[in-house]
């Protein structure tokens, strides 16, 4: 193509005069979807000269005798190729794109399935801490880290224990994580991942990328950019037994043509009437589009739009208790019968649309600039029961439970006839949709004999808890080659967030209106009398059906940032090393005057701001062509969370005591092989943070109100070791190890705060003593064996077998405060003691196998049309008490110290999950 | 380049050092009972003389010491709340003398409790005599002497200092002589009021009534020693003493040494503060405050009962205060008129309205017993104390006492009934003939059901088999199977026939079935197993057990549970 006798020409140009030498040079990448190839070996086949591909997929194997000789491209996942080369001295030949197919059709299927799980964890219970997930997903050649992104996610691994804000997700050079909540939304993808937005590039961990300075935990690009899509059309329809129970998703992408314009688009729907948890529901459906003009050799402009209105029903945590006497560990309390259909009370609504236009200029000599504009409304309602003056609804409420009935912690003839109410009748375990209606319809018929003032609105409600946000962002980033050895990259961004928050009314019901006052504040009336309203410039105000009501604020956020980076690949040795520098500023507008804060919530806040920086460096030492040690190290400051920064946003302005950015130094050590047939690598990695902050929330029945608990000076440790093995025991045949050994800790004790939004009582502060107990809700060993074989007339099978344990239950702040009144129960201080031991007791959550199955077959019905078959069967073994979200409730019974009286929550993972998908390629 | 080779492994050691990897026990908040360490600056002894005065009614304001300072008095507690018996006091003593507080806290033993010792500042507090017994307390108008302090004064003003230590209270053994010798001496009422001491050697001079039965009086009973001196002890009709029964014989008194007017008065903190004398039975709501052991002189009480679930056979005594009638979906019947008399239920309240602190008790058809007790028959048997003696075993599904054999009604005796059913040696048959069978599965027996039942799940009880596969059950459970012209017919040791109808996957009973119907009816088919495959002729449903609910039936799904084996006597 012109393009390549371009670059060809280009490079033969610049090339400084290296006399009696000759070198070599490309770009590996994946044939079929044409996303670079990183950390890929090629070599000179004859001379024995090897060198390694960067993050771009990029290589040059320099100081080459002259001749004829072959260049072999290896890379995991791929059928080695063989491209013969004729070098001459003093001049690099350049190959161009040089594409491998991929051998293991395999992970081209876990793909398929990822944005299952990206859905699953995005939930956000309001009575936890959010999800976090681990989903840097993109073609990589790292063993582990292949195998750890989706043979583990079972129990929501996460990658070296990081929370998902410590990955960073751009999509063409610009950084897509939500500016306050730190991290990447999957859904907003619309579960395209696997199509529209495969073009990934990956970096792990603290390795350096091209598009960006990356995160602590790593870093994504995605790529839309029009040309880089391989022209064709790609259809599928898949089933599965999951979420959702049918996706189809079609994508055709027209390459350039001799104009200059190429399009890409893509659509996806899913859909299940109810998925694999019983009274939940999907509807998706996505739309993508990639424009791309390319001007002339120097400049292409792209537009990318595309976003996936979305909504379904969701499961939530429940105990233990629940599951068993529902018999089933899949068990949803949120749903219930109503006219003859299953009725969800938790319904999230969700649409990010996005628009994104990016300018690439690429003068041929090694200069590259990307500049980016990018607008996203992202929207996310989630629905919830609310009540007032009535009994909570919840079927799984622990006064609803039988053994809200023991005596002394043994059943009693009461806990034994609402258990077995439980197991028999479903409308006691689920959701009495008719009670709440008939209540309702009960105050009507009362209020047709009341006054105004008297009359009462409905009980219940089902209301929307809602975020709509405006986000804006220019970046521009820089890709520069000095020279033969050295590039630079850069760039610079500035964005802008107002990110809404507010509750309205979903359904009254039945009900005629509902009072916007807040139900948990009613207590000492006569003190505060203001206490309950959430608007006092509308007391008592009377909402409707999709009014607004409750709290209404918006957080209006800038950040802007700048980094630079240089590259250096020497024959030996690859060095590395960039800074980046950060600002944000942000502040609160409320649109309420909240009653509880009346001095402290309307209008425009106090601004904060924060400026950050960071900087890492790298080295890779070749020590010859088949071994490698790799050493990275990062020291950087990170701006607060926004969300974490204030104490109770709902009601008030009010933000922790002397916010700090968090710290981080990070390091790792990494020492790989690659013979023909074993390669591996042996990472050895530590973090540290300090001055971290957490927060979780609950529902406080003590103090009868909704209590955010903020933690800041937090300081963590993760480290870890990880290895990951591949053999090949016949060339089709190779058997896989990953594995990993880690420890995630706190490492001192922080400061906490407890806020109660019904605001009954001041702030409480009180240390945290979490010294050494484990950060919870991912599993700190894990391994994987696999087998995989690419079987003649492309089959293709492949077997996992993986085991996770020691994941911890997420803990609670108020398990490890000092408890005051012990003594009075406790006498002794060793009676004390032990009952303290008994509290702060961190639980571990079930250690899991499972063994995992795929089998698929690539059928070339001609020359251009392939078709694909594959089906994974995931957890045969249909073990279904793989526990993958756990967390300790946030009060305790300080009246009898009986620790059953709050039990944990849990959620647990389906047992078998079978996924077919039926794909045509052409 | 040389450097780069150590440069590295620097690295990695310095990383390794770095963090404490070595250091992983997690840390426990701080066990702390509050300190308080100031130091006391007059003892009790100078307080009350600073402050005493012979006039029988009188209160001070307490001001500061001859320095200017407040004054701080510091005591261990040695009284307690818990029985509710010494309400609203707070006593605390030092070397010298004890001291009463008069506090306005519900639970004062939660905030300061028995044996810790406690720093109080007095200055501001009202001191002074109620009817010739000093106490600190607070001013209320219209009072001549100190009333309630309230609860935030008393907080701010008392601070517990460590860990309480009971063992460092002793109580002082005194006799009435000697009470009597000081009774009108200011010094020695000054040392001895509010100290805790024990009497021995005493008995109470109206032995077999309540010691308060009237809830809103205090009573004054007597305790008389050989020498026939009497000492007042005091008791409230609201505490754990109140409906508690005035034991006979000699035993010893401990408690709080009050005063009045010109005499002393005991007033003891806990029930185990009267030890030695003979049978206290009954009681009222205090759990863990009850010491019976199942004799039957000293009965349980229904909490101890409860607990006891499951260890065979004792006396227990409570109040009647119902029974369960289990035909109309499990209504608890606690007044007349009753409808059922094959139950009542007792507790340690008169009151008691939570299930879980009642315990069931089985009256046997045809027995004396339940002719003696049931409340349908005799409906003014409803308040009375009954003690019974049975096997404490579940019933209604909750701990309850079953196959009595001995009782009495307010003290008065009656005779043992049915004669407990015998244990005996069964092992496994292979067969089916006429004869008798223990009904078994997964480790369960069948049970017989009560008499007078007349449909039902069959209830299940533990049984493992021994080593040799032999299991131990009571006659009493035996079914007896008969092979008619349509089939066998199982009856239970009443002489009940076991059936089925087409709704439920219960049993039906009956004396008399109708020989008409296929229900009556079953087909018994050993296994190769072992096991019996037992399906009703009518329903065609198959008699299994099942774990989850713990019951034998006859139920549509044929796989369903476990199977049935069967136990014949051995020879």
């Amino acid at each position: 193509m012109r393009f390549k006798l371009l670059m060809l020409l280009s490079l033969i140009g610049i090339m400084p005069a290296f006399a009696q030498t000759a070198s070599v040079s490309g770009t590996l990448v994946d044939e079929y979807t044409g996303a670079p190839l990183s950390g890929a070996t090629v070599m000179l086949r004859e001379q024995g000269l090897r060198a390694v591909t960067g993050p771009s997929g990029k290589f040059i194997i320099n100081k080459a005798n002259p001749g004829s000789d072959f260049l072999l491209a290896m890379a995991f996942g791929y059928n080695d190729a063989e491209t013969p080369v004729a070098l001459v001295n003093g001049k690099t030949v350049d190959l161009g794109f040089v594409k491998l197919s991929s051998s293991d059709n395999l992970s081209d299927f876990y793909e398929e399935q990822q944005d299952m799980l990206f859905d699953e964890q995005a939930l956000d219970d309001e009575e936890s801490t959010a999800q976090s997930i681990n989903a840097l997903t993109g073609a990589s050649d790292n063993i582990y880290y292949n195998a750890s992104n989706y043979n583990f996610s079972n129990m929501y691994f996460r990658f070296r224990g990081y929370d998902s804000q410590y990955q960073t997700t751009y999509i063409n050079g610009m950084n897509m994580n939500d500016p306050i909540r730190g991290r990447f939304n999957y859904s907003s993808l619309g579960g395209m991942t696997s199509r529209a937005f495969r073009n990934r590039t990956t970096s792990i961990g603290l390795a350096a990328a091209d598009y960006g300075f990356g995160n602590v935990g790593g870093s994504s690009n995605i790529s839309t950019i029009t040309s880089d899509y391989a022209p064709g059309f790609n259809g599928s329809v898949a089933y599965t037994n999951a979420n959702y129970m049918l996706r189809a998703m079609a994508t055709y992408a027209t390459g350039i043509n001799k104009h200059g314009w190429g399009v890409t688009v893509s659509a996806i729907g899913r859909y299940a009437n109810e998925g694999v948890i019983e009274g939940t529901f999907y509807n998706s459906a996505g739309l993508f589009l990639s424009v791309e003009k390319v001007f002339n050799a120097n400049h292409s402009l792209t537009l990318t739009a595309y976003g996936a209105p979305t909504q379904r029903a969701t499961a939530s945590a429940t105990y233990e208790e629940a599951y068993e006497l529902a018999d089933n560990n899949l068990y949803n309390p949120n749903w219930g019968w109503y006219d003859g259909k299953k009725r969800s009370s938790r319904i999230v609504e969700s649409f990010d649309p996005t628009a994104m236009l990016n300018w690439i200029y690429d003068n041929k000599k090694g200069t590259k600039v990307n500049t980016g504009v990018m607008f996203r409304s992202v929207y996310y309602s989630s629905s919830a029961l609310n009540w007032f003056n009535a009994s909570d609804p919840r079927p799984d409420y622990y006064r609803n439970l039988p053994s809200n009935f023991y005596n002394n912690g043994e059943p009693t003839a009461i806990s034994d006839y609402i258990a077995d109410l439980w197991r028999n009748d479903e409308s006691v375990r689920q959701l009495n949709w008719d009670r709440m209606v008939h209540t309702n319809q009960l105050n009507n018929m009362a209020n047709r004999t009341l006054s105004p003032d008297e009359q009462m609105g409905s009980s219940y409600i089902l209301e929307n808890r809602v975020n709509h946000s405006l986000q804006f962002q220019i970046a521009s980033s820089v890709n520069h080659r000095l020279n033969n050895y050295m590039t630079l990259q850069g760039g610079a961004n500035i964005g802008y967030t107002a990110a809404n928050y507010y509750k309205t009314v979903r359904d009254l019901l039945g009900g005629e209106f509902w009072l916007d006052v807040d139900p948990f504040s009613q207590r000492d009336m006569t003190i505060v009398p203001d206490n309950m309203q959430n608007d006092l410039d509308n007391p008592n105000r009377r909402v409707y059906k999709g009014d607004k009501f409750g709290y209404d604020y918006t957080i209006h956020a800038t950040k802007a940032g700048a980094w630079l980076q240089n590259q250096i690949s020497l024959p030996q040795w690859d060095i590395n090393y960039g800074l980046q520098m950060g600002y944000t500023q942000f502040h609160r507008t409320g649109h309420m005057r909240n009653g509880r804060a009346p001095e402290n919530s309307y209008g425009a806040g106090k601004t904060h701001t924060f400026t950050d920086g960071a900087v890492k460096i790298g080295a890779t030492w070749k020590i010859d062509g088949r071994n490698y040690l790799m050493a990275h190290a990062e020291y950087g400051s990170h701006a607060p969370m926004i969300e974490n920064v204030y104490i109770s946003p709902r009601i008030k302005d009010d933000i922790i005591d002397d916010p700090q950015c968090e710290r981080i130094l990070a390091a790792d050590l990494t020492y790989g092989f690659n013979y023909r047939k074993l390669r591996g690598s042996l990472t050895v990695y530590g973090t540290e943070f300090y001055g971290a902050t957490e927060r979780t929330a609950f529902y406080d029945d003590d103090n009868n109100a909704f209590t955010n608990y903020v933690l800041s000076n937090v300081r963590r440790e993760n480290i870890g070791v990880e290895l990951g093995l591949a053999y090949k025991i016949i060339p089709s045949l190779t058997a896989t190890f990953a594995g990993t050994v880690a420890s995630y800790r706190y490492k001192n004790n922080p400061d906490g705060l407890r806020s109660f939004e019904n605001g009954l009582h001041q702030d409480i502060a009180s240390r945290v003593y979490l010294k050494n107990y484990r950060v919870g809700g991912t599993p700190q060993q894990a391994y994987s064996i696999g087998l995989d074989w690419a079987a003649p007339k492309s089959w293709f099978l492949g077997v996992t077998a993986n085991w996770m344990r020691d994941s911890w239950v997420k803990l609670a702040p108020v398990y490890h405060e000092e408890q005051t009144t012990l003594w009075q129960s406790f006498p002794s201080q060793e009676s004390a003691l032990e009952m303290q031991e008994k509290i702060s007791r961190q639980q571990k959550m079930n250690n899991a196998f499972t063994l995992n199955f795929s089998i698929g077959k690539l059928i070339y019905i001609n020359r251009k049309v392939s078709m694909n078959i594959n089906l994974n069967v995931d957890n045969i073994t249909n073990n279904r008490n793989i526990m993958q979200n756990a967390y300790q409730q946030g009060r305790i019974d300080r009246t009898d110290w009986n620790l059953n009286k709050y039990p944990n929550r849990y959620t647990y993972a389906q047992g078998t999950k079978v996924f077919l998908n039926v794909g045509v390629r052409f | 380049m040389k450097l780069t080779k150590y440069l590295l492994p620097v690295a990695l050691a310095t990383l390794m050092t770095s963090c404490d990897m070595c250091d992983t026990e997690p840390v426990l908040p701080p066990v702390k009972a509050p300190t308080n360490t100031v130091q006391a600056n007059m003892t009790i002894l100078e307080f009350k003389q600073q402050y005493w005065s012979t006039q029988s009614s009188s209160m001070t304001q307490v001001g500061l010491t001859a320095d200017g300072d407040s004054i701080y008095l510091r005591g261990r507690v040695i009284s307690s709340d818990i029985t509710g018996n010494l309400y609203k006091q707070l006593v605390l003593r030092d070397e010298t003398a004890a001291l009463s507080f008069s506090v306005n806290l519900n639970d004062v033993y939660r905030n300061y409790p028995y044996g810790a010792e406690v720093v109080v500042n007095v200055t501001g507090l009202y001191a002074g005599m109620n009817s010739n017994y000093f106490i600190t307390g607070g001013q209320e108008a219209g009072y001549g002497y100190p009333r309630s302090i309230a609860e935030e004064t008393f907080k701010a003003a008392a601070g517990p200092d460590g860990w309480p230590d009971s063992a460092a209270v002793i109580a002082t053994p005194v006799d009435i002589d000697f009470l009597n010798t000081i009774r009108s001496d200011a010094a020695g009422r000054q040392e001895w009021q509010s100290q805790l001491v024990t009497v021995d050697g005493v008995s109470f001079e109206t032995p077999g009534q309540e010691f308060a039965p009237t809830s809103s009086r205090t009573e004054s009973r007597y305790v008389r020693d050989a020498s026939g001196n009497r000492l007042i002890l005091r008791f409230s009709g609201r505490s754990s003493f109140a409906h508690r029964i005035i034991p006979t014989g000699t035993g010893s008194v401990t408690g709080i040494l009050s005063f009045y007017n010109s005499d002393w008065q005991l007033i003891p903190c806990n029930v185990s503060d009267l030890k030695g004398f003979d049978a206290t039975g009954g009681g009222d709501d205090e759990p863990g405050a009850d010491d019976g052991d199942g004799s039957e002189g000293m009965p349980y009480s229904v909490g101890q009962a409860i607990a006891k679930a499951g260890t065979g056979t004792a006396w227990v005594k409570g109040y009647i205060i119902g029974c369960m009638n289990s035909n109309n979906n499990y209504t608890l019947e606690v007044i007349a008129p009753f409808t059922v008399a094959s139950n009542v239920y007792i507790a340690d309240k008169k009151d008691e309205d939570i299930t879980s602190r009642m315990l069931p008790v089985q009256l046997v058809a045809g027995s004396e017993i339940r002719a003696a007790v049931n409340l349908v028959d005799n409906p003014d048997n409803l308040g009375k104390t009954l003690s019974i003696q049975g096997s404490l075993e579940n019933y209604f599904s909750q701990p309850g006492l079953k196959s009595p054999t001995a009782y009495k009604l307010d003290g008065q005796g009656g005779g043992t009934v049915t004669p407990p059913a015998e244990t005996e040696t069964f092992v496994r048959a292979t067969t089916i003939a006429d004869g008798s069978y223990i009904i078994w599965s997964d480790n369960k027996i069948g049970k017989a059901f009560n008499d007078g039942y007349n449909y039902g799940f069959m209830q299940s009880a533990d049984c493992v088999p021994a080593a040799d596969g032999s299991i131990s059950a009571t006659t009493a459970d035996l079914y007896t199977f008969k092979q008619e012209a349509k089939g066998w017919t199982i009856c239970d040791a009443h002489g009940q026939f076991i059936y089925q109808d087409t709704t439920h996957e219960s049993f039906q009973l009956s004396k008399t079935p109708d020989t008409a119907s296929d229900y009556t009816y079953w087909t018994v088919t050993p296994a190769s197993d072992g096991s019996f495959t037992i399906v009703n002729c009518g329903t065609g449903n198959t008699f299994r057990y099942d774990a989850s609910y713990k019951t034998f039936a006859g139920y549509k799904d044929a796989a369903k549970g476990s199977a049935i084996y069967l136990y014949q006597p051995a020879k």
